[in-house]
């Protein structure tokens, strides 16, 4: 009797454990501090921090197209992370993901014009400036490639950049901030 | 009975307590990377570039990944061309990296990859380096005062897999292979002496290289467990 007891109790508090365990792993996966969902980029810390990697990058106001000249149907913001979400499924699941944002605007890349001119052959996905989204997962890490005897580091910021007409993948940088 | 009742459900919250803090916490994903290829030691090169075949090995490890890549090396410094799979990629895609940017390294995917050879290149291009695929120049190129170096001191042609189990680039009958190592002095490109090569592998890594030369311009390596 006493050993079918012990049994029911075990078998109670694994049931209490696992509930208990369960409920842990849904905090730390859904939970955002509030200091983290201040640090998601904007378009302006987009622009300029494109601007050391040799990008020039025009934040568009989505809510305001006209005003940017802009005619063509674009796909909303919601639309795209979900895209991105679509085709990198293993990020939204990642426990150190701290929050997903896109900022919409026009990319391109002044050198892929200057080599242009001079006669080299270019990828002309970026040769003109072409309107993007730009989705931003903070807290991805990515392990560098590099060499076997070289510096190594890990980037803490995973951006995919979507057509904003489209939603094709145009590229995908990593960042560490 | 009220005392055991109570003694029970203190257990049982102190229980629960465990297991929410175990939940809680976060696993760190450090997958171990295995590098197996070659280095070549030449000065004053502008350029390195291979041909890569195509590989879609299997990723099963959260923060795992595959790649194959040319590489320029100088002043602990480097940028590299070649493809990458990444876990929960369904195909492998283009790759440049480089060291000295985006905060500490910046490595940029293009696309994904057919299943096609493809030529990888890293090359000097005025004061920039700049990676290309197929003979065209991808964006961003890394100004040379950024990344630290004008010309490589040491030319890397590399696989790099988390996943010992797979052979990288292929099967049991069609291994790991490059062709076309070269680099670029003094504005002519030059495939690599193949005596001159040096092996590297990971140290702990169940790659071994069982190496062969198969024609002057065409080099094969097979690499088996």
């Amino acid at each position: 009797m006493q050993k079918k007891t012990a049994l029911i109790l075990i078998s109670v508090f694994g049931i209490i454990f696992g509930i208990g365990w369960l409920l842990g792993h849904a905090y730390s996966s859904k939970i955002i501090p509030a200091h983290a969902q201040s640090n998601l980029p904007d378009g302006n810390i987009l622009k300029q921090d494109l601007a050391k990697e040799n990008w020039t990058f025009e934040p568009v106001d989505p809510s305001n197209l006209n005003a940017s000249g802009i005619t063509q149907t674009i796909l909303t913001s919601d639309k795209v992370i979900g895209i991105a979400n679509s085709q990198f499924p293993d990020l939204q699941g990642t426990k150190s993901l701290i929050g997903i944002t896109a900022n919409l605007g026009k990319l391109s890349n002044q050198q892929l014009q200057s080599s242009a001119q001079a006669g080299e052959k270019v990828d002309p996905t970026f040769l003109n400036p072409r309107l993007v989204w730009i989705v931003t997962y903070v807290g991805v890490n990515s392990q560098s490639v590099g060499s076997p005897n070289g510096p190594h580091a890990t980037s803490n910021e995973f951006d995919v950049v979507l057509d904003a007409t489209t939603g094709e993948q145009l590229m995908t940088f990593v960042w560490t901030r | 009975m009220y005392n055991m009742r109570k003694r029970l459900l203190f257990v049982a919250v102190l229980v629960l307590l465990a297991g929410f803090v175990v939940g809680n916490i976060t696993p760190v994903n450090a997958a171990t990377s295995y590098f197996a290829g070659y280095n070549y030691y030449t000065s004053s090169v502008t350029g390195v570039l291979a041909r890569l075949p195509y590989g879609n090995p299997n990723v099963p490890v959260s923060g795992g990944f595959s790649t194959e890549w040319a590489l320029a090396w100088g002043a602990n410094s480097y940028i590299q061309a070649g493809w990458i799979k990444n876990y929960g990629n369904s195909a492998p895609q283009y790759f440049v990296e480089y060291w000295n940017g985006c905060g500490q390294f910046c490595r940029y995917t293009y696309g994904t990859i057919d299943s096609n050879t493809h030529e990888y290149k890293v090359q000097q291009s005025g004061s920039n380096w700049c990676g290309y695929i197929d003979g065209y120049q991808k964006a961003p190129c890394v100004p040379t005062s950024q990344l630290g170096f004008t010309t490589a001191s040491n030319e890397q042609y590399f696989g790099e897999t988390t996943n010992t189990s797979i052979q990288l680039g292929g099967t049991g009958t069609s291994h790991f292979r490059m062709t076309r190592l070269s680099f670029q002095l003094s504005s002519v490109w030059t495939q690599v002496n193949t005596n001159n090569l040096s092996i590297y592998v990971s140290p702990g890594t169940s790659y071994h290289a069982n190496a062969g030369f198969t024609s002057p311009d065409t080099w094969e390596d097979n690499w088996t467990q």
